[in-house]
């Protein structure tokens, strides 16, 4: 279940009970109030019915005692055979029984010496008015009259066509009436129809009533009705905007998380070049997206430095986040390693550069000695052989100017091996020979500064010849191609390092080409081999080459 | 006229026998031993006759021509070298004269030069023809500074006197900037003061600018 989801259910499940719970006392409290209110209304309008119905009575029953002479006229006593109840005594009766047409009829009887002597007849007229009287009571409120019988002596206003004494109405307020248990509330009425009632009896003389002040519920009813689907549609409004408010709300929650979600998946799947989401409201959300961010940085920075790793760029640096990041220390161990390696290979490869030079080299020396040492007196000894001989003097003068044209040729060939002067004399000197040879076979101004040490000189062999052959292919260079008319080559030695500075006024070169070119490789192996530095600087007209070689062995 | 005595070092056996059948063609030259190295030459000077002049070698095993040159300067001031020699590269020969000898000839000299040459020797001068005495002076040495600074320093002392930068001597006297720190420093070190404005001060004092 998502968040979302949930909080929404939690949200409105709240709010459901709390608007129900509200809405339910609320109407509760509403509906109490409302039948107290009613039915209190209508005691009080049953009991000012009574009163006037009991004061009417009252004072017709007055002016009857006073005025009754001759009433028994109009009355045929016959048809008080037919009451069922016998008239013994002067009092009030109740004569709806025997009237016509079924009307509340009130009889009047003064009886003397067991006769009756005056008798007087009420109609429903004045009764029926006060009954009808209907302030207050709505569109179904009546006020009505039963008697003992249950019959209703004033007539109903619903069942207006039948005759009050036709309709029976032994409901359970009628009863309680007569049972003289007065509780209102609500009960069904003569028409089967539930209705708020209150009632009392009437006892006036020999009439003995229940008079009934009723409303139907239904009306009363009506405005909780009205109130109920008020409430009803308030409660669903409320949970709808719930829903809506949380829906927008957890949003705030749910839309980071979800932004979270799918970049930690890119991050699953390699892909570290992601925007964190953006701030948000919340100190939490935000303190995660600063550790995801930390932890996106820290993965990346690992990742572009494994990738540098990888490209072998291995004075890149990258510092662990602790002991426990496995990752950083496994990648700086890894570059370590790489680094040992390399090291290791560059070694070997300069060993193995080294021991190919140094084994060119002392071929060559070999060589030179051998054609030198060797064949050049061989070719001496020939020419005193030749010089002994008895023979034409142009002859031998011919011969000799051979031997002597080959003895120089083993000399040039010696000398382009390795000048004899390097081992016995040094570089200084060698090469001083050489830039007076440049300086006298061309138009360069070559000048050679040798400050190398005349005591205690760290220069060995090696290094002698690397420095000459430098020197030399710096010179080649700057008369074959560079078009130079100005060379200087200054060789210093101090305690610990040799430094080699030329410099020539050519068309000067391109740095980053010129590396390939050979000569130039050889000059770089040969540094590399003795530890040294060398770095090139050309624009036309000043080009230079420094170089330095360490001393520290010997 | 004396016989002129002579001594043929050279570890060739058939360049010695070559030289010894040329010089003993003339009647006033006499060769006194031949031998192979240094070491053999100096036991036969120990023990037979002195020779006036010695032809020598300088590229032979055991003792070479410059120890021998050296040898006899101390040793036997009477005898007279001349280097016999293939190189003819400058140095040997501005070395020889260093070391004494008073001769100079490459092994493919004609029979008469070397003649000449022992006689002019033997006579009291020196033999270094014009084309090696050339290449000699190429190569001397050059007259060494008496001053405590090497002439580097020197001159960078005085363009630092004049107030140039670093850069600006490295790129007057061709040579890397590095270098002219050294010196500096190297110079700082000699005269036993902290900074140039010290340096220059001392210098000026010691009258080395």
């Amino acid at each position: 279940m998502s968040i979302k989801t949930w909080i929404i259910i939690i949200i409105n499940s709240l709010l459901f009970v709390v608007v129900i719970a509200l809405s339910t006392s609320f109407y509760n409290q509403f509906e109490k109030t409302l039948n107290e209110k009613i039915l209190s209304q209508l005691s009080s309008i049953e009991r000012l019915k009574r009163v006037q119905i009991e004061k009417y009575l009252d004072t017709e029953w007055n002016r009857f005692q006073y005025n009754s002479k001759d009433s028994i006229r109009d009355f045929n006593l016959s048809r008080l055979q037919n009451l069922p109840f016998k008239i013994k005594t002067t009092g009030i009766y109740d004569f709806t029984p025997i009237s016509k047409n079924g009307n509340l009829l009130i009889g009047l009887i003064k009886v003397e010496n067991n006769k009756i002597v005056s008798l007087k007849t009420l109609s429903n007229k004045y009764v029926q008015q006060i009954l009808l009287e209907r302030t207050g009571m709505g569109q179904s409120g009546e006020t009505y009259l039963v008697g003992q019988d249950y019959k209703l002596r004033s007539a109903s206003r619903f069942l207006t066509n039948q005759a009050p004494y036709s309709i029976t109405a032994k409901t359970k307020s009628v009863q309680n009436a007569f049972q003289s248990v007065f509780k209102t509330g609500i009960y069904k009425d003569y028409r089967n129809v539930w209705v708020y009632s209150t009632y009392n009896t009437i006892k006036i003389s020999n009439l003995h009533w229940a008079i009934l002040s009723e409303m139907d519920v239904e009306e009363v009813m009506q405005p909780l009705q009205t109130m109920q689907l008020k409430l009803l549609i308030i409660a669903c409004s409320i949970l709808v905007i719930a829903l809506l408010l949380g829906n927008y709300f957890t949003q705030f929650l749910s839309r980071p998380l979800k932004t979270m979600e799918t970049q930690l998946l890119a991050m699953a799947n390699g892909n570290y070049n992601i925007n964190m989401g953006k701030k948000t409201h919340f100190k939490e959300i935000n303190d995660i997206l600063k550790a995801l961010n930390s932890l996106k940085e820290s993965l990346t920075k690992a990742i572009s430095f494994s990738h540098e790793v990888g490209e072998m760029k291995l004075d890149s640096n990258y510092q662990p986040k602790s002991k426990a990041d496995v990752l950083g220390n496994s990648l700086v161990k890894m570059k370590d390693k790489l680094i040992e390696y390399q090291t290791k290979v560059a070694q070997a490869n300069t060993n193995k550069k080294r021991i190919l030079i140094e084994g060119q080299e002392t071929e060559r020396k070999r060589l030179a000695q051998e054609l030198h040492d060797g064949i050049g007196p061989l070719l001496t000894s020939l020419r005193f052989f030749v010089e002994n001989m008895n023979i034409d003097l142009d002859e031998k003068d011919k011969m000799k100017a051979l031997i002597d044209h080959t003895i120089a040729e083993i000399r040039r060939m010696t000398y382009a091996l390795m000048p004899p002067s390097l081992i016995d004399f040094g570089v200084g000197e060698t090469l001083k020979t050489f830039v007076k040879l440049i300086s006298n076979t061309t138009q360069i101004d070559i000048d050679f500064n040798n400050s190398i040490k005349t005591k205690n000189s760290k220069i060995n062999t090696n290094i002698a010849i690397s420095v000459f052959r430098i020197s030399q292919e710096l010179i080649n260079n700057s008369v074959k191609h560079a078009n130079a008319s100005k060379i200087r080559i200054s060789i210093t030695e101090f305690d610990n390092y040799l430094s080699i500075y030329y410099f020539d006024d050519g068309i000067g070169y391109d740095t980053e080409k010129v590396k390939l070119g050979s000569g130039i490789l050889n000059i770089k192996e040969r540094v590399e081999i003795l530890d040294g530095l060398i770095s090139f600087e050309s624009e036309p007209e000043n080009s230079n080459v420094e170089i330095e070689i360490p001393l520290t062995h010997e | 006229m004396n016989k002129i005595n002579l001594i043929v070092a050279d570890d060739h056996q058939l360049f010695r026998d070559g030289l010894t059948a040329l010089l003993n063609k003339h009647p006033f030259l006499n060769v006194l031993a031949t031998v192979e190295d240094g070491l053999e030459l100096m036991n036969t000077l120990k023990k037979e006759t002195l020779p006036d002049i010695l032809l020598l070698d300088l590229s032979m095993p055991n003792m070479n021509g410059f120890e021998v040159l050296k040898n006899i300067r101390k040793k036997y001031k009477t005898v007279k070298a001349i280097a016999i020699s293939m190189h003819d590269d400058g140095n040997y020969i501005a070395r020889c004269a260093e070391y004494g000898a008073f001769g100079y000839l490459l092994k493919n000299t004609d029979e008469t030069e070397v003649i000449d040459a022992i006689k002019q020797v033997y006579n009291g001068g020196k033999y270094y023809n014009q084309d090696l005495s050339r290449k000699m002076i190429d190569s001397m040495a050059e007259v060494k500074s008496v001053r405590k600074l090497t002439k580097k320093e020197a001159e960078i002392l005085e363009f630092l006197s004049k107030g140039f930068t670093t850069k600006e001597i490295a790129s007057k006297l061709y040579v890397s900037t590095r270098t002219v720190e050294t010196h500096r420093s190297n110079m700082l070190k000699k005269l036993e003061v902290k900074n140039t404005v010290e340096l220059i001060n001392k210098a000026t004092t010691l009258s080395l600018i």
